[in-house]
């Protein structure tokens, strides 16, 4: 498959979600609303830490709200682009329903990874990014243009590395029953990115740098900012996205290998 | 429908409980590898909370509650917040909306009951697996928090998880009755999942709130799901026990009017389309 033809599926998948979301308006309504709502849940325990104390292992009030927000845009895209593909991935292989997927002329494994989006996911970024201004703001933090730029990259990595072991948890279903509640814990797991590395335990934060990669999704970039990590860290990043992207791709053929339709 | 109270049709209502609740704990057991999963997850996010606020206790915060206290708060939680759970309106809300809800309108018990038997058989068997999680967490932790040896503690606490439980229960069969008048009640439920673990201290403990919020947050109603029994149990309750005890039991008897009179006039406007 070319990229040219990668890209117009891409569209295509892209103005179906769109037209799809215009069907279901008041649910896209709601799921803004709601989103505002979170937005302020998500402020109110670091608000309720920060009236007790004024810094906390080295980060103050405005920082951690920076992180924060910077979670809330990494849920947002992983619930625009990935949380519907993966939710769908048991029904994919058990059911069988893979194999209308395989005889598309599109290249299987990135349609299957996203060929459902959900538009309305997205407001997380435009909430998330405020947040991230704001927090930054408020710790009076000078930004270079070339920060911005670093840390939006870093973001990247971190964002693609946790949506490839997201993606890999979804692949668990050629073996297991079912793998919806995996899935289910994956989200509730991140919780822990709105938060500093700092905050957590060294092994958590080994963890977090690695398995779970959510430190270099959230707290990193934010690093990278305020000038507290060297650039030199995202060469650590690009390495564990190249071990992940082999990872997955290892594991995808070793899952077709196994599959057999059920449905034909 | 709501059960009729004439002692007849309540005791076929509790040998239909009965029966409901032996079905749903084999069917729960059936999908216990997911269950342990869900748990895991209910153990772990209480778990980030807690490393969160030991670093703040670490970074010298001064905190209105001790850092024992805290660390059973957040050890126990997860026992309480899946207890206390109740997953009742979405199913409520697609039973009104796609017509379902007829094949319970023409039987002899109600879809509450088989709620409440879905809800309690699948609570034992979460119990079942998450209390060794918790066991291992607290043995963890060691001698970092501690549990109240006093067995009226642990009974009153019990009795009001129960209340909390069933009050948990009622908010959600409200929140499900509203799809008699909306198409759509997921945004109703994703509000609910956001806004009443934080004012329920599921997400905070209420203890730690600033002082100018204390008096509001002893008496908002989400207090007395999830952290109320935990006040009780480990003995630091906000205002005072009886008048928590009163405050709680008020709420109750408040949600259940409030939700019998919500159901009573939706099913008024109900038209089954089908199923």
């Amino acid at each position: 498959m070319s990229v040219r033809h990668g890209v117009a599926v891409a569209r295509a998948v892209l103005t179906l979600s769109l037209v799809r979301e215009a069907q279901f308006r008041a649910q896209a309504w709601t799921t803004i609303a709601v989103g505002v709502v979170e937005m302020i849940a998500q402020v109110v325990p670091v608000l309720v830490i920060f009236s007790h104390s004024t810094r906390v292992n080295g980060w103050d009030v405005g920082l951690v709200i920076a992180i924060g927000g910077v979670a809330e845009i990494m849920t947002s895209l992983l619930a625009t682009f990935i949380a519907p593909n993966q939710a769908k991935m048991t029904d994919y292989i058990r059911g069988g329903q893979l194999d209308l997927l395989l005889i598309r002329p599109v290249a299987g494994q990135p349609f299957a990874a996203l060929r459902w989006v959900q538009p309305a996911e997205a407001w997380g970024v435009l909430t998330g990014t405020a947040l991230t201004i704001i927090g930054l703001t408020a710790s009076e933090v000078v930004i270079r243009p070339g920060g911005i730029v670093v840390a939006v990259f870093a973001f990247l990595i971190g964002l693609l590395a946790l949506a490839l072991v997201w993606t890999n948890l979804g692949y668990l279903a050629f073996w297991l029953t079912s793998v919806g509640a995996l899935g289910e814990l994956f989200s509730a797991l991140l919780t822990a990115g709105k938060y500093p590395l700092a905050f957590f335990p060294r092994a958590v934060r080994v963890i977090m740098v690695s398995l779970m990669p959510l430190g270099l999704a959230t707290t990193v970039p934010v690093q990278l900012l305020i000038g507290t990590v060297r650039p030199l860290l995202l060469l650590y990043g690009l390495g564990l996205l190249v071990v992940l992207v082999i990872i997955t791709r290892l594991v995808w053929l070793a899952g077709m290998r196994r599959y057999s339709s059920a449905s034909s | 429908m709501i059960i009729n109270i004439g002692r007849p049709r309540l005791l076929r209502q509790v040998r239909v409980f009965g029966k409901l609740f032996a079905l749903n704990l084999s069917t729960s057991f059936t999908y216990r590898g997911e269950m342990f999963l869900w748990q895991v997850g209910n153990v772990m996010v209480p778990l980030i909370s807690l490393f969160v606020w030991q670093a703040a206790i670490a970074s010298g915060a001064q905190l209105p509650t001790t850092p024992r206290y805290l660390t059973a708060y957040f050890v126990l939680i997860s026992i309480v917040n899946m207890l206390t759970n109740s997953w009742t309106a979405f199913y409520l809300a697609e039973q009104i909306r796609d017509g379902s809800l007829n094949r319970y309108l023409c039987r002899a018990t109600s879809t509450h009951v088989d709620a409440l038997a879905n809800n309690a058989g699948e609570k034992v068997v979460k119990l079942i697996l998450l209390v060794p999680m918790v066991v291992v967490l607290a043995a963890a932790l060691g001698d970092r928090f501690d549990l109240p040896d006093q067995l009226w503690r642990w009974l009153l606490a019990f009795g009001c998880l129960i209340v909390a439980a069933v009050m948990t229960w009622l908010l959600d069969v409200m929140i499900g009755s509203l799809a008699f008048w909306f198409a759509d009640v997921n945004g109703f439920l994703r509000a609910s999942e956001v806004i009443v673990p934080l004012l329920s201290g599921a997400v905070i403990p209420l203890a730690l709130l600033p002082d100018a919020l204390h008096g509001l947050s002893q008496v908002q109603p989400f207090r007395f799901l999830v952290s109320f029994p935990l006040e009780v149990l480990l003995g630091e309750v906000q205002g005072g026990l009886l008048v928590g005890l009163g405050w709680q039991l008020g709420w109750l008897l408040v949600f259940a009017v409030a939700a019998r009179l919500v159901w009573r006039l939706g099913i008024r406007t109900y038209s089954g389309a089908g199923a």
